[in-house]
């Protein structure tokens, strides 16, 4: 098997960064169009988004209110797209396996954890719309969702760096373990609260994941995450490269593997705890998209995570406009539409690889 | 992809397997369609009003609301009521000793919130799980039926009569489960009675609602909540002479609601739990909803909204002089209980 066959990409870089740079304000002006009564329409969405910037007068009603509404909504799903997409890039770069994903490190089930433990925690023996009025869940939940992820890949890392050495080996089987715990612990909140129905039912919906009522502070959030992990790319992406050839050569040709490592981790574990502490559990876009980007740009890791961000929130973003232009105010929780479409990709990719996956 | 592998991809197994996932694909669509569909279906028509007193002493034969009958040998004095609702049904049917234990739930969710005296010192238990109920000896368990059905068949198992009642949506539904526990714990004239006291506040309750366009919903950390045809909310609406939009629209059940939603419908008036309502008075997205503007945001205890039994009754009560205090221009009277 070679690893230089495709590795060539379908598209030059260039072209590659311009397309999406194109389709990410279009998907983002089209989210903001999307839907019923006089908000809806390209026309009213960059009156109000004119409005909002202080070139135009408000649009009248609650249309000014509604797309307001949308452009945090949109925010934030790009850049949950953005973050997911970025930390699978580099975990798998990481791992030199196409088939890991940001869950690995722990991420997703420790922010899962720190949300869920804040709903049960906060809710207590009253029922949580009373948290609401208090404005509590809203601020709290993310917020704990975001230390729980962040404690969970701490823990991944402290555990398979014992010695001073990050092994990935290592780091695969301390996640795997991590991750067992973290998902009893999680069975066990769910466990206990199956009898108090507003419980049950928060801890559900943010186990699904959801992209609606976001606020200004779950954009913020998002994208805080995103910019500080982006930072750490040009500082990998050579590395990484050279590490897909083994850590020896790596370290023959003056990587510091250790550095490269704690930085993909560090980089990886904000952007997925960031994405994951706005909108809940959102499987599969950290694997699915990172492969879509090689096919499109090649193997090489500079590109990649350039291409991931924008290609991350594209893809999240035409998802959910899918989702909501057939189901309307029906519409599935993002993590829903994601394994539905990412499970059958897995299974596609396992397909595409069995000779690798077998040798292993 | 390397070439090796993409030539792998294109043999009859590969097919096979990329037939495969575009099968799980539309199946998994199909099945979301269907539940989807199945959400709109219409419901059961509701349960005669009238009900023949049963044949006095016992062992009795009770019929049920769904054809079906039950034979008790004895009036049950050891009943365990499995689930909120089941409590407050038997509330004003029986005392505290027919009682041989309550649900945990009963304390946030049914009208007996602050138990006293006998009430308070029955035991409790936190599942509905086979093994604690028996270790109670039950000779009649009342249960919902989103309840585990594995629980309801080792208790028949068991030998204690086990009673799987629906939640009512309606007073109608409520009215005749009253009656098939009365018949059955004995207390048919009791449960009588009680009807009919309910049946005559509910004549006594005021179009206060003038047919105004209402929402009932909740908002909280799953995100909100609206109320349409076939919910509780919905009839509570109806008795008081409100419009549910929800309803109109062809809603049934409880569907998400977006705050694009809410401000898309924009109600003249907003029923909801006081904790739900000082959450959307706090949102300054939604300042302008007429609902807002009007002080017609209209709030009702938390256990009272969400009861399914009688005091749905109650809570259309509550509901109607909510509404009127603030159509007075009275400030609201927030109470969770």
């Amino acid at each position: 098997m070679s690893a230089r066959a495709d590795s060539r990409p379908v598209l030059p870089f260039g072209l590659s960064l311009v397309l999406l740079l194109l389709a990410l304000p279009a998907l983002g002006l089209l989210s903001l169009a999307l839907g019923s009564g006089e908000a809806s329409g390209v026309g009213p969405a960059l009156a109000g988004l004119a409005a909002l910037v202080g070139l135009g007068e408000p649009l009248p009603g609650h249309a000014q209110t509604i797309v307001e509404l949308r452009l945090w909504r949109t925010l934030t799903t790009a850049g949950v797209g953005g973050c997911m997409a970025l930390s699978g890039a580099l975990v798998q770069g990481l791992f030199r396996n196409g088939l890991a994903a940001p869950s690995v490190l722990g991420i997703t089930a420790g922010a899962s954890l720190g949300g869920s433990v804040a709903i049960v925690a906060l809710a207590g023996g009253s029922t949580l719309v009373s948290l609401a009025d208090a404005g509590l869940l809203t601020v709290f939940v993310p917020i704990c969702g975001f230390v729980g992820a962040l404690l969970a890949v701490f823990t991944v890392t402290l555990i398979a760096g014992r010695g001073g050495r990050l092994s990935v080996p290592m780091l695969l089987l301390t996640g795997i373990a991590v991750n067992t715990c973290l998902a009893g612990v999680l069975s066990l909140i769910g466990s206990l609260a199956l009898e108090h129905w507003e419980i049950s039912r928060a801890l559900q919906a943010w186990t699904f994941g959801t992209l609606d009522n976001r606020a200004p502070l779950h954009a913020v959030i998002v994208w805080w995450g995103l910019a500080l992990a982006v930072l750490a790319a040009p500082f990998v992406a050579w590395e990484l490269d050279l590490l897909q050839g083994g850590e020896d050569d790596a370290q023959a040709l003056g990587v510091s593997t250790r550095r490269v490592r704690l930085l993909v981790v560090c980089a990886a574990s904000l952007a997925a705890a960031s994405a994951v502490s706005v909108a809940g559990q959102i499987a599969f876009i950290g694997l699915v998209v990172p492969h879509l980007l090689r096919l499109l740009a090649g193997r090489a890791h500079a590109p990649l995570l350039c291409l991931s961000v924008p290609g991350g929130a594209a893809f999240l973003l035409a998802m959910e406009l899918l989702n909501r232009a057939v189901l309307g105010e029906a519409h599935l929780p993002p993590g829903v539409v994601m394994s539905l479409v990412g499970g059958p990709f897995f299974v596609l990719l396992l397909s595409w690889r069995r000779r690798e996956v077998e040798s292993w | 992809m390397t070439r090796s592998s993409a030539t792998a991809a294109k043999t009859p197994g590969s097919r096979a397997t990329l037939g495969l996932a575009l099968g799980v694909v539309l199946v998994s669509a199909a099945v979301s369609i269907l539940a989807a569909a199945d959400a709109t279906a219409d419901a059961p028509a509701p349960a005669p009003l009238s009900r023949d007193l049963p044949d006095p002493g016992w062992p009795r034969v009770v019929a049920l609301p769904d054809g079906g009958s039950l034979q008790l040998d004895a009036p049950p004095r050891a009943v365990v009521p499995a689930a909120a609702g089941c409590v407050d049904l038997l509330l004003p049917l029986v005392d505290p000793a027919r009682l041989a234990a309550l649900p945990d739930q009963a304390l946030l969710y049914s009208a007996l919130h602050d138990p006293r005296g006998a009430w308070a010192e029955l035991p409790r238990f936190d599942r509905y799980e086979a093994e604690p109920l028996l270790a109670l000896a039950p000779d009649l368990v009342l249960c919902h039926g989103w309840q585990a059905g594995a629980t309801t068949d080792r208790l028949r198992e068991a030998g204690v009569t086990v009673l799987v009642l629906d939640d009512p949506t309606s007073w109608a539904g409520a009215r005749e489960q009253l009656l098939v526990l009365g018949d059955l714990l004995g207390e048919e004239a009791r449960a009588r009675e009680v009807v009919g006291a309910y049946d005559d506040r509910v004549a006594a309750l005021r179009d206060v609602g003038q047919g105004r366009r209402a929402l009932a919903l909740s908002f909280g950390s799953s995100g909100g909540w609206l109320a349409g045809a076939g919910t509780t909310n919905d009839e509570q609406l109806r008795l008081v002479g409100l419009t549910n939009m929800a309803a109109a629209e062809g809603i049934r059940g409880h569907q998400q609601i977006t705050l694009e939603g809410l401000l898309q419908r924009d109600p003249d008036v907003l029923v909801v739990t006081a904790e739900t309502r000082g959450w959307l008075l706090a949102q300054g997205s939604l300042a302008d909803l007429r609902a807002v503007r009007g002080g017609r945001v209209v709030s009702i205890p938390g256990w009272l909204y969400t009861a399914a039994s009688q005091y749905l009754v109650d809570g259309a009560e509550a509901l109607g002089a909510a509404l009127w205090r603030a159509d007075q221009g009275l400030p609201p009277v927030d109470r969770e209980r």
